[in-house]
Order: structure tokens, then C-alpha cells, then sequence
């Protein structure tokens, strides 16, 4: 048995402590999973810690021959679109995000070469994509998250979504398509 | 679906590495020789460079120290209930004799099997007075009714459940046809249902009522391509075994019908 499994067992009884073991070991991949969804920390960090708070409520349905990190990328998804479909949120980087100074420090730490005129063009740049993300509806920045940042292929998510292969295909295309025309004016104005 | 629509989904697959050999050779002939395609595959590379230079935040430490304080404060007690204790027993008992992913297949099959059984009982096996109860002209034009409400909804239905995703234009699933018709279906359920109700045939009014509900959501579909919404549609007929009553209960209004040709031609003799 790994420790891993360990932690599962003894968390299934409710021990804390080895809960928190757990969430030390996937809260990096679920936060950065939450900020591709929502874009901003503050809102990763409360939808993070709502999906952990799910996991620990749930803890003893998880079947340990299943992989955990399976188990919350569909637990942080069915989360995510919840909250979408509640709230109807559309989180908007508009310009007081500039002054965010977690994304600065996103920014600083993207650049190796760090000099002020990097880090503005960093913010510029995760602030087009971001305002770009903002356009797709929650599935299919799910599926463009979980396909491009997260590496799943296309069946994998169709299984954690409890959808066809083609119709992420289809989601996974059209998000394409409405981040390409997002970005368009920007990388016409790159060109020109 | 034109050559350059197909193209353009292939880039992107072939962008996420899910792109077979054989297409991915078709696409590079393609690009060869399309203008539009190569300035497509630009922009698309271009769109895509751009959004692989997003960061994202480098969180310290001290902030994972101040995060588990946080979560640890809203974590509520475990739930541990008489039930619970009673199904996690159960699922470790059957859980050698049922392999992971198999639950749901075995339960779906069971209430295929029990359907088929009360469908099946049903139509054989009950009073044939009730069943074949109104064969005068008005019923046989019923019968005529419904089976041609069934016939359609079914190829409506067909139409949805069949879209292949690999073949057609994923771009913009297009159902304003099977739309239109389901609307005009809709309009016509509640007098079947009500006529069905008074000939006493609690089976075909039953059928005519979920097909209703499936046309609804049919009619109701976003324009543009409502993926969720055929999901949806596809899984409902799925687990209702919806198609499979359509069968059974055409079968069961062939029969009214002969009966009543049969009578049309003694009274004609």
C-alpha cells in the first residue's frame, strides 16, 4: 500500500491530519486547475478550497483503485460549472487587474530575464488571454483547460464529463474558434 | 461538409496531437496547395503561441501554510450515517464480483430486460379486449394518428441520436429541421393524448406522453449547436429505452390496423 493510499484510509475515518496530507499533494494541481477556469486568485482560492471541502465530504465513496487526481479534475469541473450556472459569473480581467499584485507576481515570475518593460508585457499578455477565456462558455474553457494546460486527451475528458469524444471535440473547437477571433485584433496589431 | 472545414478541425487536433497519420498527411497536402488553409493555420498558430505564453502565479509558501488554515477552519465533520456504513459494506461485499464501470452496464441492462418484460406482457399477454377495444372508423383513424406521430417522432429522434460527431460539422451541430417538426409534433400530442385516453389505451397515450417530452426538449434545443442539450437528449432516450417502446409500440398498432383494413375490405365485399 502506498502512503499515499495510507492517508486515504486514515482520512476515510476522519483524521485531519492525514487529510491535510492530501491536500498538500494536490492543492498546487487543483489551484492551478481553478485559476485556468476563473482567472483570478481570489476566486481559484475559494473554488479550490470548496472542491476540498467536497473531497473530504466525500472521501469515503473514493475507491482507492481510482486516481485522485481524476477524481478532483471532475469533482473541480462539475464545481466550476455549478457555480457558472448559479451565479452565471464571467469573471472580467479589466483593467484594476493591472494593479493585482499576485498577478505581478505571476508576471515577474513567468520572466526569466526580468526587467519593468517584460513584466508589463507579461501582464498585457495573460490579460488578453484571460479576456479572451472569459468569452467561452464554463465547458468549453474546461475542455481548452483541461486539453491544453492539463495534457488530457480528448476521452479522458469526455469520461470525466460525462460526454461523447465528439462533443468535446466539438467544444474543444469551438473555443478555438472564439479564442482565435478574441485575439485576433491583437495579433493583427502584432503583425501590422 | 466542405474539404476546408474538415481541414480546419483537423489543425486543431493535430495542434493537441490527436490527429491519426493517414489524416495527418492529408492535411499537410491540403496546406500545400490552399492559400485560405495556410492563412488559417497562421492565425491559428499564432492565436495558439500566444496563449501558451499565459503564466500563472507562483504562490509562496507562506501562502500554502495560510491555505490549509483557511480550508482546515471550513471543514465540516465527516457525515458517517447508518446508511452509509450499511452500502460501503455492500459495495466491498460485491465489489470483487462487479469490475470497476460495470455497475452502471448491469443496471442498465436489468431495466432494459424489465422493460421489455412489461412491454412484452403487456401486449401479448393482457386482456386483448382492451387492447384492441375500438375498431370503428374514428379509432382506426387514430390508430393512423398515432402511428404516424410515432413514425415521425422516431425519425426525428434517429436524427439526433445518430449525428456523427467524427463526420459531421462540429462547428455548428444545424437541427432546425428536426425543430420545426418536433414543434408541429407538439402541437398535435395533447388531442392524441386526450383521444388516446378515451379509446382506453393507457400504452399508446403513455408512449405519445414521453415522446412529447423528448420532442419539447428537441424544439427547445439553442440555436448553433446546443451540445448539451443533445447530450442530453441522447442520454434521456438512452436510459428511458425510448426507442425500443417506439418498436413496441408500432407493433402494437400494426395490429388495430390490419384488424381494421380487414374489416374496410369485408365492408367494401
Amino acid at each position: 500500500m502506498t502512503q499515499e493510499q495510507q492517508w486515504i484510509q486514515q482520512a476515510q475515518t476522519g483524521d485531519t491530519e492525514a487529510f491535510r496530507h492530501l491536500v498538500e499533494c494536490y492543492q498546487k494541481l487543483v489551484f492551478k486547475f481553478c485559476y485556468d477556469l476563473t482567472g483570478n486568485i481570489h476566486d481559484s482560492e475559494d473554488l479550490s478550497q470548496e472542491v476540498f471541502i467536497k473531497m473530504w465530504r466525500n472521501l469515503k465513496s473514493f475507491r482507492s483503485e481510482a486516481k485522485m487526481s481524476s477524481w478532483l479534475y471532475r469533482i473541480t469541473m462539475n464545481a466550476w460549472i455549478d457555480r457558472s450556472r448559479k451565479k452565471n459569473i464571467r469573471v472580467h480581467a479589466d483593467k484594476a487587474e493591472l494593479k493585482d499584485e499576485t498577478l505581478q507576481k505571476a508576471a515577474i515570475s513567468s520572466g526569466s530575464d526580468w526587467n519593468p518593460e517584460t513584466q508589463t508585457e507579461s501582464i498585457m499578455l495573460n490579460q488578453e488571454v484571460q479576456t479572451a477565456l472569459n468569452a467561452l462558455t464554463p465547458r468549453e474553457r474546461a475542455v481548452f483547460t483541461l486539453r491544453h494546460y492539463e495534457d488530457l486527451k480528448l476521452q479522458t475528458i469526455g469520461e470525466q464529463l460525462g460526454l461523447t469524444t465528439g462533443s468535446v471535440k466539438s467544444l474543444l473547437f469551438r473555443a478555438v474558434r472564439k479564442l482565435q477571433d478574441a485575439l485576433s485584433p491583437v495579433l493583427k496589431e502584432q503583425l501590422s | 461538409m466542405s474539404r476546408c472545414k474538415q481541414v480546419e478541425q483537423w489543425m486543431i487536433e493535430a495542434r493537441f496531437g490527436e490527429l491519426d497519420a493517414s489524416r495527418q498527411v492529408k492535411l499537410a497536402d491540403h496546406l500545400e496547395t490552399c492559400v485560405n488553409c495556410q492563412a488559417r493555420s497562421e492565425k491559428f498558430l499564432a492565436t495558439m503561441n500566444r496563449i501558451d505564453r499565459y503564466s500563472r502565479p507562483e504562490l509562496d509558501n507562506a501562502y500554502w501554510t495560510a491555505y490549509w488554515n483557511k480550508l482546515e477552519a471550513r471543514l465540516p465533520a465527516q457525515k458517517s450515517s447508518f446508511t452509509e456504513t450499511v452500502r460501503d459494506s455492500l459495495n466491498r461485499m460485491f465489489k470483487p464480483a462487479t469490475p470497476a464501470g460495470w455497475t452502471p452496464r448491469l443496471a442498465f441492462g436489468a431495466v432494459i430486460i424489465l422493460v421489455m418484460g412489461i412491454f412484452i406482457g403487456r401486449a401479448f399477454f393482457s386482456n386483448p379486449q382492451v387492447i384492441m377495444q375500438p375498431i370503428g372508423n374514428e379509432s382506426s383513424n387514430l390508430f393512423i394518428q398515432t402511428s404516424q406521430y410515432v413514425e415521425r417522432s422516431k425519425l426525428i429522434l434517429l436524427g439526433i441520436v445518430n449525428t456523427d460527431s467524427e463526420s459531421d460539422d462540429l462547428f455548428s451541430d444545424n437541427f432546425s429541421r428536426q425543430q420545426s417538426m418536433s414543434r408541429q409534433l407538439v402541437n398535435q400530442s395533447e388531442p392524441l393524448k386526450t383521444a388516446l385516453a378515451n379509446c382506453r389505451q393507457p400504452m399508446l397515450q403513455e408512449l405519445v406522453e414521453e415522446l412529447e417530452v423528448i420532442l419539447l426538449q428537441i424544439a427547445n434545443l439553442e440555436a448553433g449547436g446546443d451540445i448539451q442539450g443533445v447530450d442530453l437528449i441522447r442520454s434521456g432516450a438512452e436510459s428511458n429505452s425510448i426507442l425500443m417502446k417506439i418498436n413496441l409500440g408500432e407493433l402494437l398498432l400494426s395490429r388495430p390496423q390490419q384488424k381494421s383494413e380487414l374489416i374496410k375490405n369485408i365492408q367494401s365485399i
